[in-house]
């Protein structure tokens, strides 16, 4: 079951590249959003039946595919499927231009096989397998269907994001080769339960910093970052959906599953560099939204400082600490996607998405986009009740009592700043608020009022939104089911 | 001492070739320059090489050795006894990578066959290049790849030097007189390559006497080389030898600083001699550094250095100079450059089968997109540009052509050429040899730059609604075999990645 949910969205996605222009748009558009619910069910019943599949693939590596979600993958993997369905409902309403309408959705698919495969993968090696086949398909949709304005530009945002990731990864892989090598197995969750346990303290230490390194460029983490805004700023609205809520999670998922669970003594000699790259990663990335003037690029930088604040918590290396960084991961990855998926149709609808030209106000002529985005912009200023509070707050506080074997003064420090960076989301969520939903500077009679997105788009946004409600008021759900995961990632 | 023995078998994907190419002669000979015969002869003995150097494969699995042509107690092959080793008499010892090695040889030789085969050559780069010229001579043609494709079968089971020097050669100078006749008319590239192999010729021949000279011995391996290596004085006279043998193969292999006619070669030579290049002679190629690296066990940490730092920097050199070639074949050609560093970086770890297993996917992928580029070059030779929107007017071809180019990459869905860098990477991981994994790493990087760029083309809408180019079918016919080879060696790669420690 698990298998066939990683291979549907592969078929579907293959199926729709061969068809390329032979296939309307319509029917790419329907295919994507079946093919991706589908695989929602398929997930959901995998989880639940706690099916696995473990077959050789490559034995001179003992490269096997083992695949199984537990409590941290489950909700992952289930996340970005719903996010790519969102994410092929959009192109309904917003033709994606540059190419056929079936290569976009099937590169979207394509992307969505990587991320399940790497969510479900039990053994490291198939992980960094998985881990790169989403570049590719993303590298098209932005190299290709990207903001149309700037060829250049384009090139340039998707070579850069091939390189930083490419780079990453490689770096990664050859942490995962010393990890598999050394401990004599590729079964992450063997690796997971030895806890390192008979590799010395320089081995540790270099596996974690190969590791980290890696997948801080893919989470990212400040001075990693400067691939991200680009990208963002480039991609087309479902691109960015899925850069935000899948591809990013992966990095944070890959820094749960790999250093922190499986070589503990060497995360926690890197942890402080972490958090105090986290912390930095939260201011930066709030002073640059105060000052940006591009509403997408905008949107990417508070990315990076919500995910400073899931860099911190991950680095707590404590039981509050892990669950804030799942349970932050999970929200931003809720309300991103919802953010993105405003912001990248007002852009589609605008022409361009410059905030120093005055817009006519959401609240009067488009009063539904208009609450999506404040439902967005609430959640991700951490505003209680809804999905980006629990997350946000509870690693400050897991901040500010670390794990034993972490140094106290450093990480309360930091639990400061991060709480000063969260009144800065405050400034910027209401900046954006003022000048998009107000409309501010912009005299009435000016021109026509702004328009609703469309209604497909409104479909997805309003679930999303759902979503974020649901984990704000109940983050119980969540957490009941993470919680009995993380006896296997966390020293207790 | 008694006349030696020949197990057909074991001897079949040297000898079927070799005995191809005297009766490819023949036949052209009794029918002179007729287009079919000949070429059929070769592929018999080729498809017979293959079928042969793969039942071999299976015979050896498991670490073990098939071996014929024992000359026991043959003085020029005695050594000192060496403790827990044992010697072999046998001149064609087959292991289970030697024979990847064979059959790849073979049917790369194979493709290239389809190839020269054809009405029309692809036309050769130069001002003067008459588009389709018609092919010179069928039977010589045959006769000069196959001669390649046996002197490559030898090198890659050869344990003494006479065998590997004679293979060496044979690997690399029919390729010459190929580039003469399939080359540009003024400039084919063939001065370059002649060039290339006298030096790397005399370079090789004062190693084997430097290593002779120490080892007192003709045999190639760990065993020889094991007395000189304890002897402080004997040690360096060794080492010196090894070093002039790695540089001669590294002429082959076109390792930088040994690689200057590697760019120049290939545009001038067309796509069929380029073929032939890339993959049989640096099959040769590796198979001549595989046995030299295998006997310089016992002066291992001398050698290591040279290695690496050739390793390192064909690597990252080779993928930058690639960044800024502008026709595919020097595309491919600088491409090579950083593939042989590659195949090279397992082998300061001394992990044969990781080499041969990175060069068997090289192989597979540069024969697809050679193939393509061979099929695409009807009208005249092209540049990178000339494929700009090529996956919307030929689909099929810019889907092998990236399939084989993020191959090379490493990237999915060229999952091939993923698996094959992590077979490289684990031994350098395993043994802490940073410094050659970080180049590596930063000639990932360089690499996917290198890559996409042409990849990029391929998707991207052309400008204008061009119509699309003429295709040659025989070609495309290959390009789709090949390709084909290439997905499935993604579903099962222990196809060509099987041999493992593990």
């Amino acid at each position: 079951m698990i298998g066939l949910a990683c291979v549907l969205p592969l078929l579907v996605g293959t199926v729709l590249l061969g068809g390329g222009t032979e296939l309307s748009g319509r029917t790419a558009t329907r295919a994507g959003v079946v093919g991706a619910l589908a695989t929602l069910v398929l997930l959901v019943i995998a989880w639940s039946t706690h099916a696995v599949v473990d077959v050789p693939w490559l034995p001179a590596l003992g490269l096997r595919i083992h695949l199984g979600l537990d409590g941290i993958s489950g909700p992952l993997a289930v996340l970005a499927a719903a996010v790519t369905a969102a994410a092929c409902l959009t192109t309904w309403g917003e033709r994606p231009r540059g190419g056929s309408r079936a290569t976009f959705v099937g590169c979207l698919l394509i992307t969505l096989a990587g991320a399940v495969a790497t969510f479900a993968a039990r053994d490291a090696l198939l992980f960094v397998v998985a881990f790169e086949l989403v570049l590719v398909p993303m590298w098209v949709l932005i190299t290709r269907f990207g903001d149309e304005r700037d060829p250049q530009a384009r090139r340039e945002a998707g070579a850069r994001f091939v390189l930083y990731t490419g780079f990453g990864s490689t770096l990664m892989l050859l942490g995962v080769l010393l990890l598999v090598s050394s401990a004599g197995t590729a079964d992450l969750r063997a690796l997971g339960a030895a806890r390192g346990d008979g590799l010395g303290t320089a081995t540790q230490v270099t596996i974690a910093v190969l590791l980290t390194l890696g997948l801080a460029v893919k989470v990212p983490v400040w001075p990693l970052h400067s691939w991200l805004p680009l990208a963002h700023t480039t991609a087309p609205t479902a691109g960015s959906m899925l850069l935000a809520a899948v591809l990013l999670k992966m990095g944070t998922y890959g820094l749960v599953r790999l250093p922190l669970a499986t070589v503990p003594d060497g995360f926690a000699t890197i942890a402080p560099v972490l958090a105090v790259c986290g912390t930095v990663g939260i201011i930066w990335g709030g002073l640059v939204c105060l000052v940006e003037r591009d509403l997408k690029r905008l949107i990417a930088w508070s990315s990076i400082a919500h995910m400073g604040f899931v860099a911190l918590a991950l680095a707590t290396g404590s039981d509050t600490g892990v669950a804030a960084a799942l349970y932050a991961n999970i929200a931003h990855g809720v309300i991103s996607a919802l953010l993105f998926l405003v912001v990248g149709g007002l852009k589609h609808q605008w022409g361009d998405d410059d905030l120093r030209t005055p817009r006519a106000a959401l609240r009067e002529g488009a009063p539904v986009t208009g609450l999506l985005l404040l439902v967005g912009l609430a959640a991700g200023l951490g505003l209680p009740g809804l999905a980006g509070f629990w997350g946000e707050f509870a690693a400050v506080i897991a901040a500010l009592s670390p794990a034993a074997d972490r140094p106290d003064l450093l990480f309360v420090c930091c639990a400061v700043v991060a709480a000063v960076g969260a009144a800065l989301a405050a400034a910027y969520s209401l900046r954006v608020a003022r000048l998009v939903w107000l409309g501010e500077g912009h005299s009435a009679d000016e021109d026509a009022p702004a328009a609703e997105l469309p209604r497909t788009n409104l479909l997805a946004g309003g679930l999303l939104a759902l979503a974020v409600l649901v984990l704000g008021v109940l983050p119980g759900l969540l957490l009941a089911v993470t919680d009995p995961a993380l006896v296997e990632v966390v020293t207790r | 001492m008694s006349a030696p023995t020949i197990d057909v078998l074991v001897a079949a994907p040297v000898l079927a070739p070799a005995l191809g190419a005297v009766a490819a002669l023949a036949v052209d000979a009794i029918a002179p320059r007729r287009r079919l015969p000949a070429p059929v002869v070769g592929a018999v003995a080729l498809t017979l090489a293959v079928v042969c150097a793969v039942v071999l494969r299976l015979r050896a699995h498991g670490g073990g050795e098939v071996s014929t042509l024992c000359l026991t107690g043959d003085p020029a092959l005695a050594v000192t006894d060496a403790p827990g080793m044992v010697a072999s008499d046998c001149l064609l010892r087959v292991t289970a990578s030697g024979a990847l090695l064979q059959a790849l040889a073979a049917a790369a030789g194979l493709a290239t066959l389809f190839l020269l085969a054809r009405h029309r050559g692809s036309p050769p780069e130069s001002p003067d290049s008459r588009a389709g010229r018609p092919v010179a001579d069928p039977g010589v043609e045959v006769a000069l790849v196959l001669a390649t494709v046996s002197g490559a079968a030898v090198v890659a089971v050869a344990h003494d030097l006479g065998t590997w020097l004679v293979g060496l050669e044979l690997a690399t100078l029919p390729v010459v007189a190929l580039a003469v006749m399939r080359g540009a008319p003024r400039d084919s590239g063939a001065l370059n390559l002649i060039t290339t192999s006298v030096t790397s010729f005399a370079i090789a021949v004062v190693g084997a006497g430097l290593w002779v000279t120490a080892t007192g011995s003709l045999r190639l391996g760990g065993v020889a080389s094991w007395a000189a290596g304890q002897d402080a004085s004997m040690r360096a006279v060794l080492t010196l030898g090894i070093v002039l043998l790695v540089a001669s193969v590294a002429f082959k292999l076109s390792l930088i600083p040994f690689h200057a006619w590697a760019p120049t070669t290939y545009p001038r030579a067309g796509a069929e001699v380029a073929m032939l290049l890339a993959s049989v002679s640096t099959v040769a190629a590796l198979g001549g550094m595989v046995a030299v690296v295998r006997g310089s066990v016992s002066v291992h940490p001398a050698i290591q250095p040279a290695l690496s730092v050739l390793a390192a920097v064909s690597m990252v050199v080779g993928a930058v100079l690639a960044l800024r070639a502008q026709d595919p074949l020097r595309l491919i050609a600088w491409s090579g450059v950083t593939q042989g560093g590659w195949v090279l970086a397992p082998l300061v770890a001394g992990d044969v089968d990781a080499a041969v297993g990175y060069l068997a996917v090289y192989v597979v992928a540069v024969v697809a997109a050679l193939s393509v580029v061979a099929a695409l070059s009807v009208d005249g030779p092209r540049r990178l540009e000339d494929d700009r929107g090529l996956l919307r007017r030929r689909p099929l071809h810019a889907a092998v052509l990236g399939l084989a180019l993020l191959t090379f990459a490493g990237l999915p869905p060229g999952v091939a050429g993923l698996l094959a860098k992590f077979v490289v990477l684990r031994p350098l991981a395993a043994q802490g040899l940073w410094w050659v994994a970080l180049p590596a790493v930063v000639a990932v990087v360089i690499g996917l730059a290198a890559y996409l760029r042409w990849v990029a083309l391929l998707l991207l809408p052309a400008p204008d609604d061009r119509t699309p180019e003429a295709v040659d079918p025989t070609a495309t016919r290959v390009a789709v075999v090949v390709g084909l080879v290439l997905l499935s060696v993604t579903v099962v790669p222990v196809i060509l990645l099987g041999t493992g420690t593990t």
